[in-house]
């Protein structure tokens, strides 16, 4: 088995009248783990679904291993789906439902056998054959539909919020299994979440998705660090977003009066939002440039050796810090203090509001 | 205090249960004990001189009472129905999945057959068959019009069977490289087997006891209930206990079968 690479052209898919995913071109690279991010109703489940052939594109080209697969069947597409539920067969024991690919193919009985226990000792289900789907737990249906989607052998596994269904700890577990497995068997894997926890974690490339666009492609950090637009920046989470309107050159002003100073990239009076990662705000001035604001503590949770602090912005806006612990020692927080932040220029990310961004082809 | 409110909330729900059961099974009994009514006794109680002297009449060639092509006839035909319904109920919840053209008056027309009077259906078709000259039989007219009745049954039975069906499975198989007839045979039917099961055990007994449609249309050959029916208003003797015995027992064995059948594949899908 080897991975191969999968390229989206201007994809589009229509639900009656309902545009869904709209125009999307990407290209993941063989052997690439890439996430598709995207809060529901966002397209990236209609996405991967047209990849596997189980929704049929409207417009634009699905190629997978240098091939157009348009047109195929699902199992000629050289990808493999492994479903939300599971979808395992209720009638059939584990191993028959490990077997079920290669059976359809008419490989003789003990050669698909030796195979398929062979997948479930990959996965880590040995001894599990001659168990039905619903004696397992869910962490072992998902080894299950794992082993079964590898058996059809193909070169890009589709996964359609597979960790959704698992309780926090197995998740966890199992998100690293999944990267093992995929860096393991050299596959191609794309994988539809709206955690970007997840995502972050196990992607060489994360697609953010809205309202049936991407709105960008990178790594992991490049997305974090550079999120290109507000609605990235709220939804990979870890940022501080306030709305205003560009004032002076180098000014923008919140609706509270307040003053923040960022880079002059559009005209007076223009919409804007301002990103602020969580992490590069702080409660101490440490140059007289900063930038400054001034809130209400709304909550405050202790996550170990960190704290997250949810404020509300005199003009009403919510947002959170999170800082070290120690940090907090030396200024004791108390719920519904007025305090006053502060953060760098450099930090601060402007962004056009969206009525005022050209619209995406 | 709580312990003794539960075992009068026992008590009471044990007491229903046994008048539930009184009210279903004790006609029966009456019929099951007059069964073994010797030579000289009664139609009612009490009981003489209790023999198998009417099983023995039953299966008397040259007794009136021989019942036994009836029973043949109503077996194969409740057979056939049930094979029918059961195939045509399949293929009406798979159809009925996807919304077309007519779906919902097709589906109300299906309801509404059940309120038909029975015997009016049964007349009607009579009706239809002499102006097309068609000769009414057992096995032809009679059949149309206990379809009429256990198809309605079976669709809605089907229905309600799909409405739980998780439509990923069938995905899941063409994905794994299954073609159309692949995930029916290997995944659909299988799901929704148990379903299929009821669907088949319940139109044989519709249509195994099946007396009001078929009256008219039945021709020249009865069924089992027309044959009662035809026998009692003829003469009556305690032959008619014991062939009630007879068929009921039968059919009581078949249905324990079944259930195990039912059960084990039930339990097979489920924790240990």
């Amino acid at each position: 088995m080897s991975g191969g690479a999968v390229e989206l052209i201007n994809v589009t898919k229509y639900y009656d009248r309902t545009l869904a995913v709209d125009g999307v071109s990407l290209s993941v690279a063989a052997g690439e783990y890439c996430c598709l991010l995207g809060p529901s109703g966002c397209g990236k489940t209609s996405t991967l679904r047209m990849i596997a052939g189980h929704e049929l594109a409207d417009r634009g080209d699905i190629v997978v291993g240098g091939r157009r697969v348009n047109d195929l069947p699902p199992s000629e597409r050289g990808t493999a789906m492994m479903f939300q539920s599971y979808a395992l067969f209720p009638h059939l024991t584990v191993l028959d439902n490990v077997g079920f690919a290669p059976m359809l193919r008419g490989v003789p009985k003990v050669e698909r056998i030796e195979e398929s226990r062979r997948l479930l000792s990959l996965v880590g289900l040995g001894g599990w054959e001659s168990r039905y789907p619903r004696q397992l737990s869910g962490g072992q249906a998902q080894r299950a539909a794992l082993a079964r989607a590898l058996n059809a052998r193909p070169q890009v596994l589709l996964l359609d919020e597979p960790l959704s269904a698992l309780d926090p700890i197995l998740r966890i577990q199992m998100r690293s299994e999944l990267k093992r497995m995929q860096l393991e068997l050299g596959l191609t894997f794309i994988h539809v979440t709206h955690s970007q926890e997840e995502a972050l974690a196990l992607s060489d490339r994360v697609v953010v998705m809205e309202d049936g666009h991407i709105r960008q492609t990178g790594t992991p950090l490049d997305v974090f660090e550079r999120p290109a637009t507000p609605f990235v920046a709220d939804f990979i989470g870890g940022h501080a977003i306030f709305r205003g309107t560009t004032g002076q050159p180098g000014n923008t002003v919140l609706p509270s009066g307040e003053i923040l100073h960022t880079q002059t990239k559009f005209g007076t009076g223009t919409p804007v939002a301002l990103a602020v990662r969580c992490d590069a705000i702080s409660f101490a001035r440490r140059s007289a440039d900063d930038n400054s604001i001034t809130a209400r503590v709304v909550t405050i949770e202790h996550l170990g050796a960190l704290i997250r602090v949810t404020l509300k912005t005199m003009d009403g806006q919510d947002f959170s810090v999170v800082i070290p612990e120690r940090a907090e020692r030396g200024t004791r927080l108390t719920v519904s203090e007025i305090i006053s932040l502060y953060w760098t220029v450099a930090d601060t990310r402007i962004y056009a509001e969206k009525q005022a961004q050209p619209k995406a082809a | 205090m709580a312990a003794a409110r539960v075992t009068m909330a026992a008590k009471g729900r044990n007491a229903v249960f046994v008048v539930f059961s009184i009210f279903l099974y004790a006609p029966f009994l009456a019929i099951f004990i007059l069964a073994f009514q010797g030579p000289q006794g009664g139609l009612n109680f009490p009981l003489r001189d209790p023999s198998l002297h009417w099983f023995h009449d039953l299966i008397d060639p040259r007794s009136l009472s021989d019942f036994r092509p009836a029973i043949g006839r109503s077996v194969i035909l409740a057979l056939v129905a049930s094979a029918i319904t059961t195939i045509v109920s399949l293929a009406a919840g798979l159809a009925f999945r996807r919304r077309f053209t007519g779906s919902a008056t097709l589906f109300y027309l299906t309801i509404g057959s059940l309120v038909v009077p029975s015997s009016l259906v049964s007349i009607g078709i009579g009706i239809i068959c002499s102006m097309l000259g068609i000769q009414m039989t057992w096995w032809g007219s009679a059949l149309g019009a206990q379809l009429t009745w256990t198809l309605p049954f079976g669709v809605l039975i089907m229905l309600a069977v799909f409405s739980h069906f998780d439509r990923s499975l069938e995905e899941a198989a063409r994905d794994l490289g299954a073609n159309r007839w692949q995930v029916l045979r290997h995944v659909t039917i299988p799901v929704v087997a148990p379903g299929l099961f009821a669907v088949a055990l319940l139109s044989f007994m519709l249509s195994y006891d099946e007396f009001a449609r078929t009256a008219v249309v039945a021709g020249s050959e009865n069924t089992l209930p027309l044959e009662l029916f035809a026998f009692m208003s003829l003469s009556v003797s305690p032959t008619i206990y014991a062939l009630g015995t007879v068929t009921t027992l039968l059919s009581i064995g078949a249905l324990v079968i079944a259930t195990a059948v039912l059960i084990r594949s039930a339990n097979r899908r489920r924790a240990p």
